[in-house]
């Protein structure tokens, strides 16, 4: 019988290879580019009518990478958006988006605290990233890049989410009420 | 039931065939074909993934070249994959538990200490078709190629997966991955920055763990850990102690880091000590071992991997049996893609065992000191054929020091009807080389070896497999996988009479065959249901003009039907439930009655870094018992605990 399946493998042409298959960073560096369409960005995060708009990541080299290759010539509220990679302890002046990778909790806990305090939109890739302060977390099961979301943190960085990206979120967190 | 006792009555057990290469020998060349043979394959195109929407990102399998288990978990095997998180809303305190959460695996203790873990049949507390890494580290004892489960133990919270592959997966992993294979990952120490601190008491057991963990230069982590762990006695089925009190410590640490050129580096270790008594004799163990891993990530998806390790245990069993080993490992492992729509993955591997056992008047290992060496190479090739079907075929030759060299070979094909819809097959050869139980093991120590007298003609045995798959994700809400398998064993272990007295031999024929399948089930974002079983049933024979003085039961036991579901709930933010029930049908010899049980925990997160949990286990209490004879086997009562963890989980 293998040898039966190896004569297949032989006898069949090869064509184009395409699994979906594709490195954790890549994936996630996609998501974040859609995320900022299923997100009601308010005016005030644009300093003018021409402001781009940036998405920022901080301690995470390979989703910045591949980031830089999605981003060129992409539109999010109408606007170009730019990619700006941050370091712990920088300003978010300007910055509508942030991703931030892996940090020591408590570093990450007010990285993600700043973030909301300055009407960023934090994304986090913690196992307990939502409780630490972040609006949209990665959660990565079997070999699949899922996300939750914590409205209560989208609410306070001034941020509605839409009901469409709730559905496929693997976990919401309410408003506080 | 102590270890000795499972010797003789294993020892009780199968006859010798020469190991018999009964398929794919052609095939072994033939793997390197396709390599050539598809040199003009049209331009893979990856696909755009911003282009997906958010469903179908959800949908794509993450890949990390330069580590093989993730590659396996999307090969076309039957794989379940417990997480970290599963692990401690299980309530699990022990690894062995913590196994449990596998549907495709049989978990069955006799005590607190002696454990049977075994996939797709042949279960005893000395299973010998499974193998068994805990970070890359083999932890199988070349004494009977099974495990020690009391001696293996991790920090759970720092457990980021554990993968159980039923079925063969020699090709990548090496020998005695015959029935099944489970690996054991721990989170890198980048991810366990901080103090964690963890307790818990109930009625049975108690116990807790410490780790810290941080940054050092420019990229380098580390952590360290401590644990503590004691079980008190059960009871046999008579009502009087089933002497089975336990207790374990271990300490250990790990650190991470990378070079300027992104190549990282991890080296890791454990010491660990402890205890367990049992109806018959106490046992005491202890070890320690240390890991050095180079990862590098070249050009065009590129990567490689060399690890070296060296592992010591001591172990004395009162009265019976006392031994010093030392294993010394080193493999290399590259992952390329030498021409288009082609994931070419070889490496090399040896492993040394410096084996000293200290026998007793009533067994010997004889020669009680000995040193065996083990040798690998291996390649293997997963070839895109068109935009849905894939073909993997792998071969490794293994040498081992009782019957020089061993072929295992595999092909597996994988047909994705659709993305969300793959079937897969494969046939595969696995060996389980004999170990030193096979043929150095004497009962009793001195002649007459009325029991068991040592053969150097047990071959290795062998096990040809069949398998059909079929795995399939409806939206991101479910997804289940089934597995319909067929194992042939053309020499299993037999006990014949020999002049020198009985012996073992590869005299027995076996075929095993079932199904096995899980599935999740999301229905909102608060409410997961888990389900899983295995059903399946083998028949034995005895191989003609061979007299078999023993019988089949000596070469495991186990139950036709065993399932498992899991609900996972989480009322509030703040609030986790679980629930899982597990069924486990009868044994057949010794006997003991199906079971089915509840376990349950409640998890509260207090603040953002403190949780208190309750557990109870076997919430129904009825008594049962899972494995071994009536007179030695400890029987369950209800069990809870209360646990409370401080820090970043």
């Amino acid at each position: 019988m293998a040898c039966a399946l190896a004569g297949l493998a032989l006898a069949a042409t090869g064509a184009r290879a395409q699994r979906p298959e594709a490195s954790e960073a890549s994936v996630k560096a996609a998501f974040l580019y859609k995320f900022a369409g299923y997100i009601e960005w308010p005016p005030t995060a644009f300093a003018s009518e021409d402001s781009p708009f940036v998405l920022a990541v901080m301690a995470s080299d390979e989703v910045a990478t591949e980031l830089a290759r999605i981003v060129p010539g992409r539109v999010v509220a109408g606007r170009p958006v730019t990619l700006k990679r941050v370091r712990d302890g920088e300003p978010l002046r300007g910055v509508n988006l942030i991703f931030v990778g892996r940090l020591e909790a408590s570093r990450l806990q007010a990285v993600l605290r700043a973030a909301q305090q300055q009407g960023v939109l934090a994304v986090a890739e913690s196992d307990r990233g939502l409780e630490l302060g972040a609006a949209i977390n990665f959660v990565s099961i079997n070999d699949r890049v899922g996300f939750e979301v914590s409205l209560d943190s989208a609410e306070k960085s001034g941020h509605r989410i839409s009901s469409r990206m709730l559905t496929v979120a693997r976990r919401v967190i309410p408003k506080a009420s | 039931m102590t270890f000795i006792d499972r010797l003789v009555i294993i020892a009780v057990m199968s006859a010798g065939f020469p190991g018999r290469h009964v398929i794919l020998r052609g095939c072994a060349a033939l793997a390197a074909l396709p390599l050539l043979a598809h040199a003009a394959i049209q331009v893979a195109q990856a696909p755009d993934l911003a282009e997906l929407s958010l469903e179908q990102l959800t949908n794509v399998t993450v890949t990390s070249a330069s580590r093989r288990p993730e590659r396996l978990t999307e090969a076309p095997a039957s794989i379940f994959v417990i997480t970290g998180n599963e692990i401690r809303r299980s309530g699990a305190t022990t690894l062995q538990e913590a196994l449990r959460l596998a549907p495709n695996l049989h978990v069955a203790a006799i005590d607190n200490s002696q454990y049977g873990v075994s996939a797709r049949g042949f279960n005893s507390t000395t299973a010998n078709k499974l193998l068994v890494m805990i970070d890359g580290r083999t932890v199988y004892t070349p004494l009977f190629s099974g495990v020690f489960w009391d001696a293996q133990e991790v920090m759970l919270e720092d457990v980021e997966r554990i993968e159980v592959i039923s079925g063969p997966a020699a090709t990548l992993w090496g020998a005695n991955g015959v029935n099944g294979v489970i690996s054991i990952t721990t989170r890198s120490s980048a991810q366990t920055h901080g103090t964690l601190a963890t307790g818990y008491a109930g009625n049975q057991e108690r116990g807790g763990a410490i780790r810290h963990g941080g940054a050092f230069g420019d990229s380098g982590h580390y952590r360290v850990y401590a644990r503590y762990l004691e079980i008190d006695a059960n009871r046999v089925a008579t009502g009087t102690s089933s002497r089975d009190e336990a207790e374990r410590k271990q300490v250990g640490f790990r650190a991470d880091w990378k070079n300027a050129g992104g190549d990282v580096f991890t080296v890791q270790g454990d010491a660990y000590r402890g205890e367990g008594d049992n109806i018959t004799a106490p046992r005491s163990f202890s070890g320690s071992n240390l890991i050095g891993r180079w990862e590098s990530k070249g050009e065009g998806g590129a990567s490689s991997r060399l690890q070296a390790y060296v592992d010591r245990t001591d172990r004395d069993h009162a009265g019976t049996f006392g031994e010093t080993l030392d294993i010394f490992d080193v493999e290399y492992q590259r992952t390329s893609h030498p021409l288009t729509a082609h994931t070419l993955v070889w490496g090399a591997g040896y492993r040394r065992a410096d084996d000293r056992v200290r026998n007793s008047a009533g067994l010997a290992f004889l020669p009680a000191e000995r040193t065996l060496r083990w040798g690998n190479v291996f390649a293997q090739d997963e070839l895109a054929l068109t935009a849905n079907l894939q073909l993997t075929v792998g071969v490794k030759l293994e040498t081992n020091p009782y019957t020089g060299h061993e072929w295992l070979p595999n092909a597996r094909l994988a047909w994705q009807l659709s993305p969300d819809h793959l079937v897969w097959g494969a046939v595969s050869r696995a060996v389980r080389a004999p170990s030193r139980l096979d043929r150095e093991l004497f009962l009793p120590a001195r002649a007459p070896f009325v029991v068991l007298a040592g053969n150097d003609t047990f071959e290795s045995e062998v096990a040809n497999v069949a398998e059909i798959g079929y795995r399939a994700q409806h939206s991101t809400a479910a997804s289940y996988s089934l597995t319909a398998f067929a194992h042939r064993f053309p020499n299993l272990r037999s006990v014949e009479p020999s002049a020198a007295g009985p012996i073992l031999g590869n005299g027995i024929e076996g075929r095993v065959h079932g199904v096995e399948g899980w599935g999740t089930w999301r229905l909102n974002p608060h409410l997961r249901l888990d389900a899983g079983f295995v059903a399946m049933g083998h028949t034995f024979k005895v191989r003609p003009g061979i007299v078999d003085l023993r019988g089949f039961s000596a070469l495991g036991n186990d139950p036709k039907r065993t399932a498992i579901a899991r609900a996972t709930w989480d009322p509030t933010p703040r609030h986790e439930v679980n629930f899982t029930v597990r069924h486990v049908g009868a044994l057949p010899d010794p006997a003991v009655p199906s079971y089915t049980t509840l376990d349950a925990r409640l998890g509260w997160h207090v603040s953002k870094s403190l949780e208190i949990s309750l557990t109870v286990r076997n919430a129904a209490n009825r008594n049962y018992a899972q494995f071994g004879t009536l007179a030695a086997r400890a029987e369950r009562e209800r069990a809870y605990l209360v646990r409370a963890t401080w820090g970043f989980l």
